[in-house]
């Protein structure tokens, strides 16, 4: 009986995991397919949908801006979330919870009214309309989950190592560059990627505040409601092989190589001058 | 907030060494050059591009169109229009409907799903798994459901499927089932993960003691998981419905003219007309349910503690 | 005899929030000395040790090192180093560059660091592991890391909070006496914090006792052992047994006391001017008091009934219950009671010299010191 129960469960879960899989690997898999439309049935494999899109102009350009505005609104998250990583780990202050509550709160608006917000805000002063706008939306956005990548590796070390390093006579510019730094640096990292991957995908925001330069999920979004094609699989595919590899990269980083110093083998205790 | 009160207690009573051991990892800030250079960024940062849209949005929804054009001043005209016309009321009640469906079907699911992670799978599994429901919600929501949209079509893989058995085609374009499952498209992995960390504080060794004491297989179960799950469930239920809320995909590719959703209307505002306060009105309007859905979620799952 | 003081701490109160960590404390640590300050967890020290690397600030009173006052100068800028008791070393660093730590935030040149290292290493027995990565070292050698990290520095202080705290016995043993060894061949002044009285009776120049925030005795571990300043030291250090009573009567050098559990004589010394009816609490030490059984019957005497032995090592400790309930400590080694028959509820007369009491100075009032 209790079998069965498990079992049950677990066909559950496969049937759970399937529908969430389902259209990723419907998109995967026929982007491969030699079939105008992207369904069955399946008339034989071929790359053309790929070299298609690399042809098309808007398309690559759609893509590269998405790509520079990935990085650079990464850059600003990892750089904002991490240094307030910092700041909130060694202090307390009054009205830190104030602090945290404006500073990570853009994930928890749903998208459509931070994007109108955004828009209504940025064209008062002059800034929408521009891959600009976008990054600075973008980095609005994934700044919380850069700070919140941080502090959980921070939150993890020893906290006496930083005192160590003031105590032997580095300031605290010296001990957060080479003590810090170096401990958290995975996950700067994995913040980083993150972040990328959320300005990468991220689309209704990107409509609301971008212009004629558009990233991709926006171009998808204007050429394929007009027609179906198969082009949008392979389009789909890419970027959802660039997301999962961000991800991934993020998961390993943070969890393995960050762990430094946590579990090692110890040796037998004797004269280390043999 | 009466738990927070007591935990301060608590510490202040520690000796001095005893609270130096007991890991508080931070330290009263006194005027340090390297907390402002550290703190301040994020928080100009934030204020300037987040609470200036914010309060502009706000304000937004007290000024008015005319001519095409924003006129800046205060006045209630663009709320009276917004909430006299039926549109948008009968709008607002189907939203709620089916952002609020979407977050309790969200959660019916989610919970068998989280359940069957947290008892029933080899640990090593259940780190896999938890990879699994991390990766989609980092992928793109928009490209996610245009495959969606492929596989729901009339010729499309389910029907085909379907017909492989002989049954006919279902239109499920645009109609509520094609509308939820983009919905769960969104958030169901999300949901999920939340139950799943909630089950997986619950201490297994208590569902023993429950069965060594007698309760049956379903008792101990409920009398042992439910308190904690029920963090996770409310917590699903909020991010679901949040997200649901806010969403504009699901609608418009699953759904049709006679299933638009207050993002559909505000969407429409912006970019059709330019319709800037009214689009501020309603996301306003959006806030606020928001909030008070929110709010009693969790008045529900955390009930005052009554005084002894 | 070194004169000069490395160290001083003048009226230092440290409060976190509405708690009083340290409650007014003066002490002065004099150059080339090993000073311990010991007591019970929560009592001040690890709070006055920080105080002195300047990584808490004195709430208010002034700390002084080599004459400078030091209470707005930040860690960094202070000859202070730490010896961790969780070690506190540096992970992605190999042993060899968690010593050169200090010397390259001095901005010592390269070459000269070098050589300094492999010396110090070499004096606490590391050469050998060098570039080892410090995850893969055990907990001795660990601390033999944070030990050099901290005297390649030549420092004037060097400050060390439990740091054998983390190791267990046999290693802990070995430490210290290489500790004591390099003390006193360094001549470096050591403030040496611990709540383990073994180590500091083991160590130790001085010992400073500390209990809720204040100093409660500093003297030489001979003093502080055996001729304890009140209660909380008496009860802390050693094995005493505490009698609390009044003066009966006086005879030349001793008084008479009266306590619960009978009436004793003890040395008037050191209570010159004692006056008939005046509270009185004395110690007797437990390795002070003789059993019949061993056919020593001494001038002050009781009756008990055996409750419990306990046998570490080659030490045997016997409690016995006095007929007021009072638990009477003895200490004796092994040989003395071999060959004597001992078990639990066997009544045995216990008796010590006069001599072999101890007047303590203070006495505790009704809601004294310490409890």
């Amino acid at each position: 009986m209790d079998r069965l129960i498990t079992y049950g469960y677990r066909l559950f879960i496969l049937l759970c995991f399937t529908f969430i899989f389902a259209p990723i690997l419907a998109l995967v898999a026929f982007a491969f397919n030699d079939n105008r439309f992207p369904s069955l049935p399946w008339k034989g494999f071929t790359l053309r949908w790929f070299s298609q899109i690399i042809r098309d102009p808007s398309i690559v350009a759609a893509a590269l801006n998405s790509l520079l505005v990935a990085i650079c609104a990464a850059v600003i998250a990892t750089v904002l979330g991490g240094a307030a990583a910092y700041c909130v780990t060694r202090w307390d202050f009054k009205g830190k919870s104030t602090y945290l509550g404006i500073v990570a709160a853009p994930p928890c608006i749903p998208l459509i009214i931070l994007g109108l917000a955004l828009l209504m805000y940025l064209k008062q002063i002059g800034l929408s309309g521009s891959l600009t706008a976008v990054t600075i939306s973008h980095a609005v956005l994934a700044s919380p989950f850069a700070l919140g990548i941080v502090r959980m590796r921070l939150a993890e070390m020893d906290p006496n190592i930083e005192q160590a390093a003031w105590n032997l006579g580095a300031n605290e510019w010296s001990a957060i560059r080479t003590i810090i730094l170096p401990q958290a640096g995975p996950a700067f990292i994995a913040a980083f990627l993150l972040s990328m991957t959320v300005s990468w995908d991220e689309f209704i925001i990107s409509w609301f505040v971008s212009g004629f330069s558009e990233t991709l999920p926006v171009n998808i979004w204007h050429t394929f409601s007009a027609h179906v094609s198969a082009e949008v699989n392979a389009i789909g595919t890419v970027a959802f092989v660039l997301s999962i590899a961000l991800v991934i990269v993020a998961q390993l980083l943070f969890f393995r190589l960050g762990r430094k110093g946590r579990r090692a083998p110890v040796l037998e205790e004797g004269d280390g001058n043999a | 907030m009466e738990f927070g009160i007591e935990r301060k207690r608590v510490h202040t009573r520690a000796r001095g060494d005893a609270r130096l051991r007991t890991g508080s990892v931070t330290t009263p800030l006194r005027a340090s050059g390297a907390a402002v250079v550290t703190g301040l960024p994020m928080l100009a940062w934030q204020t300037a591009f987040f609470l200036g849209a914010v309060v502009v949005l706000v304000l937004m929804s007290f000024w008015s169109l005319e001519n095409f054009r924003i006129v800046h001043h205060y006045i209630l005209g663009n709320w009276k229009d917004v909430f006299s016309s039926s549109l948008f009321r009968s709008v607002y009640v189907h939203t709620i409907w089916y952002t609020g469906l979407s977050a309790v079907v969200g959660v019916l699911l989610a919970f068998p799903f989280a359940y069957g992670l947290a008892f029933h799978v080899p640990p090593a599994v259940r780190r896999v798994a938890l990879l699994l429901l991390i990766i989609p919600f980092f992928t793109s929501y928009l490209i996610r459901s245009y495959s969606w949209t492929f596989i729901l079509a009339d010729g499309g893989l389910l029907n085909r499927f379907l017909g492989l058995f002989g049954l006919r085609h279902f239109a499920f374009q645009g109609s509520l089932l094609s509308l939820q499952i983009g919905y769960l498209t969104y958030f169901f992995p999300l949901v999920t993960l939340v139950i799943l960390l909630s089950l997986m504080n619950v201490d297994r060794s208590l569902i023993e003691a429950a069965n060594n004491l007698g309760a049956g297989r379903v008792r101990s179960v409920l009398t042992v998981v439910l308190p904690s799950a029920r963090i996770g469930l409310v917590f699903g239920f909020a991010f679901g419905f949040m997200l649901a809320l806010g969403d504009y995909i699901a609608p418009t590719f699953g759904g049709s003219g006679k299933r638009t959703t207050l993002s559909v209307l505000v969407v429409d505002a912006t970019k059709a007309g330019g319709d800037f306060p009214r689009a501020a009105a309603i996301a306003v309007i959006m806030v606020i349910t928001l909030l008070a859905v929110l709010f009693a979620a969790f008045a529900f799952a955390f009930p005052r503690r009554r005084r002894v | 005899m070194p004169d000069a003081v490395a160290v001083s701490l003048r009226n230092v109160v440290k409060r976190y929030g509405t708690v009083e960590a340290v409650s007014g404390i003066s002490l002065e640590v004099r150059r080339g000395e090993f000073l311990a300050i010991i007591g019970p967890s929560g009592c001040g020290k690890t709070s006055t040790l920080r105080m002195i690397a300047g990584l808490e600030s004195p709430t208010s009173g002034d700390i002084y090192i080599d004459g400078q006052r030091v209470n707005d100068l930040k860690p960094w800028k202070r000859d202070t180093p730490l010896v961790w008791q969780n070690f506190a070393l540096f992970p992605h660093m190999s042993v060899a560059k968690n010593v050169e730590y200090g010397l390259r935030m001095r901005r010592e040149p390269k070459e000269t660091r070098g050589a300094r290292v492999a010396k110090v290493l070499d004096t606490v027995g590391l050469k050998a592991l060098a570039d080892r990565s410090v995850t893969q070292l055990s907990g001795g050698q660990k601390q033999r890391v944070g030990l050099a990290r901290a005297l390649v520095l030549n420092p004037k202080v060097l400050l060390l909070d439990e740091p054998l705290g983390a190791l267990d016995a046999k290693i802990s043993r070995s430490m210290q006496g290489e500790l004591r060894r390099l003390q006193r061949e360094l001549l470096i002044t050591f403030v040496y914090v611990t709540h383990n009285q073994s180590e500091a009776l083991a160590m130790a120049d001085r010992i400073a006792v500390m209990d809720a925030g204040m100093i409660q005795q500093v003297g030489s571990p001979l003093d502080v052992y055996r001729m304890p300043q009140n209660r909380f030291v008496a009860d802390f250090v050693g094995t005493n047994n505490i009698f609390s009573g009044h003066v009966q009567g006086i005879e030349d050098d001793r008084l008479l006391v009266t306590t619960p559990q009978g009436v004793f004589r003890v040395p008037a010394a050191r209570r010159d001017g004692a006056k008939i009816g005046e509270a009185v609490e004395f110690v007797v030490s437990a390795d002070r008091i003789t059993t019949h059984m061993e056919g020593v019957a001494e001038e002050n005497a009781v009756e008990g009934k055996i409750t419990a032995i306990e046998v570490i090592g080659s030490v045997v400790s016997l409690f016995l219950e006095l007929p007021d309930g009072y638990e009477l400590r003895l200490q004796k080694s092994e040989q003395r009671v071999q060959g004597v028959a001992l078990s639990i509820g066997d009544t045995v007369a216990a008796s010590w010299s006069t001599q072999a009491a101890f007047v303590l100075p203070e006495t505790t009032e009704a809601n004294g010191l310490s409890g």
